[in-house]
């Protein structure tokens, strides 16, 4: 048994009756998603752990008032979702900085990812959202709408509206990627 | 529909194209017989497969951002536990070994201001405000610290038991104190020039909470957080 496969329902229940220390592993569970979903909506690594952190606190205390006990990570994400946007507010108009720099160990050409990051970063808040929680967080469209607190319908049409930009982002930038929009590999 | 002819076979050929649907196709959303359908006008229809492979092409572009991990962990510890250690810390008899007294005064240095309080257990001295015994007990007020990151499967727990000896115990109990004030006090400034100092204060924090969590659980002995997960997902099996 370990925390991915453990009954989420059950967690949230002995939470509630008082086992402090099992919302750990609910943290455990979902601190790297949603650390990683805060960080490419803000894109600093130290705010990424301010809000996670922040984000983590309210769902501790308002993890009473879950009512559907089944849909604990699109309720988290929800949580999430008003803490970057609250942040957004306090900066006003800076909502996304480029993400930074150093971004781990991967294969792709660093030129590659600073062409995807900088696509990414001329999304609306909304669009990088939907994009985030669809490609990277793998939310489905109504767990996505109800993060966003918006139709499915409206959501659909963030992603396509966002994907059509980072194809044009993607196919502006010189030397990243092909002629097709396709970033180079080599 | 229409149909078109294969030969000796026909085949009934859907004609609306993706559409709106692109994306549920793409990314797996539709019920079988629409993507069935679906698969089918694709196979004959230009015009979606340009859209389809477009679409692809930016998604396998975000796909190459890989996932980071966190710099720093968060741990969830009830305040609570923090006043009971606190408590028994600083909690002596009047048998106070001289040692432990010279302890205390280079704590009382880092700490600053404090309280004592009699009682027929003896003095308690606290750093800050003392819990008040008419407080409710049974709530929680929980709080969330980051700590460094860990590798838990190989840590020096020599080094780990060195600094979790009693004295050390007392000036991290104190240092703590100070800092959680230090931090209440700059959250509630809500100030983002703080932020930095914030960042710092967590961090240090981390640290100590880190060390007394692994105290709490006996971790010198059963090695590493796996098996505190263990532990606590016990009985919640599928």
């Amino acid at each position: 048994m370990n925390i991915e496969n453990a009954d989420e329902r059950k967690v949230i229940e002995r939470v509630l009756a008082g086992d402090t220390n099992s919302f750990n592993l609910l943290v455990w569970r979902w601190e790297k998603p949603i650390y990683n979903y805060i960080f490419r909506m803000v894109g600093s690594r130290e705010d990424a752990l301010d809000l996670c952190q922040e984000s983590f606190m309210k769902a501790y205390r308002e993890l009473k008032n879950l009512k559907d006990r089944d849909r604990f990570s699109s309720w988290l994400y929800r949580i999430a979702h008003n803490v970057c946007y609250s942040r957004f507010r306090q900066t006003q108009g800076k909502t996304f900085v480029e993400l930074d720099p150093d971004m781990g160990a991967t294969r792709m050409p660093i030129e590659n990812r600073l062409a995807v990051e900088k696509a990414l970063g001329e999304l609306t808040d909304d669009q990088r959202e939907v994009v985030v929680l669809k490609v990277y967080q793998g939310l489905k469209f109504d767990e996505i709408a109800a993060v966003q607190d918006a139709p499915v319908s409206t959501v659909k049409s963030r992603l396509y509206m966002g994907f059509d930009k980072m194809k044009s982002v993607l196919g502006e930038t010189t030397g990243a990627v092909d002629a097709s929009g396709q970033p180079r590999t080599s | 529909m229409r149909v078109v002819s294969q030969g000796r076979h026909e085949q009934v050929i859907p004609m609306f194209h993706l559409e709106d649907r692109l994306a549920e196709f793409v990314f797996d959303e539709l019920p079988p017989d629409e993507l069935n359908s679906l698969r089918q006008h694709l196979a004959q229809c230009l015009d979606c497969q340009t859209r389809v492979s477009d679409f692809q092409k930016v998604q396998h572009s975000l796909e190459q951002l890989p996932d980071e991990d966190l710099p720093r962990r968060m741990v969830f510890v009830p305040e609570m536990a923090a006043v009971e250690r606190r408590t028994s810390w600083f909690s002596f008899a009047w048998a106070v070994p001289s040692a432990a007294v010279a302890v205390l005064a280079l704590a009382m240095l880092i700490a600053g201001p404090f309280q004592f309080e009699w009682s027929q257990s003896g003095v308690q001295i606290a750093f800050g405000s003392l819990p008040q015994d008419s407080a409710p007990q049974a709530e929680f007020e929980t709080v969330a610290v980051a700590t460094p990151s860990i590798d838990y499967d190989n840590l020096d727990y020599a080094q780990i038991a060195a600094r979790l000896a009693p004295d050390q115990q007392l000036l991290m109990a104190a240092e703590f104190e100070q800092r959680n004030s230090e931090i209440a006090r700059l959250i509630d400034q809500n100030d983002q020039a703080n932020r930095t100092e914030i960042r710092r204060v967590r961090a240090d924090m981390g640290q100590l909470y880190d060390m007394q969590r692994m105290a709490q659980y006996d971790f010198y002995d059963q090695g590493s957080t796996l098996q505190l997960m263990a532990q606590l997902t016990e009985g919640l099996g599928q």
